[in-house]
């Protein structure tokens, strides 16, 4: 990768994980998010704050 | 789009910090920072292949990662033992090693050396005088801080978000993950590196369009 190559994806981890599958970590973490921006909106936490 | 394997060795970030529960915030939040700059975490802790050797696994990671953040703050004799652990200097020699003698691709290799205090470390590591080390204070926004402009000056990349805006998100995704833990049956205080990393990973593709 070129040095100033812009990076636009977060790569996902190395290796599996081990207390659950891959799918029911994703699952477990769209519910709570969810439930959240039902809550409150839309919640780009990064979203216009880069420096 | 896979990766390739120099992509993937740019992006690396060899996490060589204690693993204890005193310094567990400090880790989970280098962690996490890292893979909001969108960096791949690293660590020997994601092997947990019993038969493989522990210092095998530490040189398999340090070939494949241009970066190590290096955390020497944990000096303080075992309880047990009445003795210090030197396993991270050791693996800061290890990949100082590899940059100084790796060749080529490991030449650029960029290491963060954290402490608590910025010159405390040159008292019993008196070879390292010269390197710039970071004080992080043992506070987890100052180890935000540090990790992510060191990945910013690193990297070259230029679209990182703030310090202050990644602790936002971190202290968010803190206070959600009992919630998703619970769904899961998982207990957050026991969650394994690989647990944490995609956990991170999927909370903030989920709270990040990309």
């Amino acid at each position: 990768m070129a040095k100033s190559e812009k990076i636009s994806t977060i790569p996902p981890p190395k290796h599996p994980p081990t207390s659950a599958t891959r799918s029911e970590l994703r699952q477990a973490v769209r519910e709570v998010i969810a439930a959240r921006d039902g809550r409150t909106g839309n919640m780009n936490v990064l979203k216009d704050k880069k420096k | 789009m896979t990766e390739t394997r120099s992509q993937a060795y740019a992006r690396s970030v060899f996490i060589n910090c204690p693993f204890d529960d005193k310094y567990i915030q400090l880790l989970d939040a280098i962690t996490f920072t890292v893979m909001a700059c969108k960096f791949v975490a690293r660590s020997a802790l994601e092997i947990e292949d019993g038969s493989e050797v522990r210092i095998e696994k530490i040189f398999k990671i340090v070939a494949e990662c241009r970066l190590g953040v290096h955390d020497l703050s944990r000096t303080e004799l075992d309880a047990e033992h009445l003795l210090p652990r030197f396993n991270m200097p050791l693996e800061l020699g290890i990949f100082l090693g590899a940059k100084r003698f790796g060749g080529d691709e490991h030449r650029n290799k960029s290491a963060l050396i954290l402490d608590t205090e910025r010159f405390r470390c040159q008292k019993f590591i008196s070879d390292i005088a010269g390197q710039d080390i970071k004080a992080h204070g043992g506070q987890p926004e100052r180890c935000v801080e540090e990790v992510r402009n060191w990945l910013l000056s690193a990297s070259a990349t230029k679209d990182l978000p703030g310090p202050d805006a990644i602790t936002a998100a971190y202290t968010q995704y803190l206070a959600e993950l009992p919630s998703i833990c619970a769904l899961r049956r998982l207990n957050p205080r026991k969650l394994t590196f690989n647990d944490k990393t995609n956990l991170i990973y999927y909370w903030l593709k989920a709270s990040e369009p990309l």
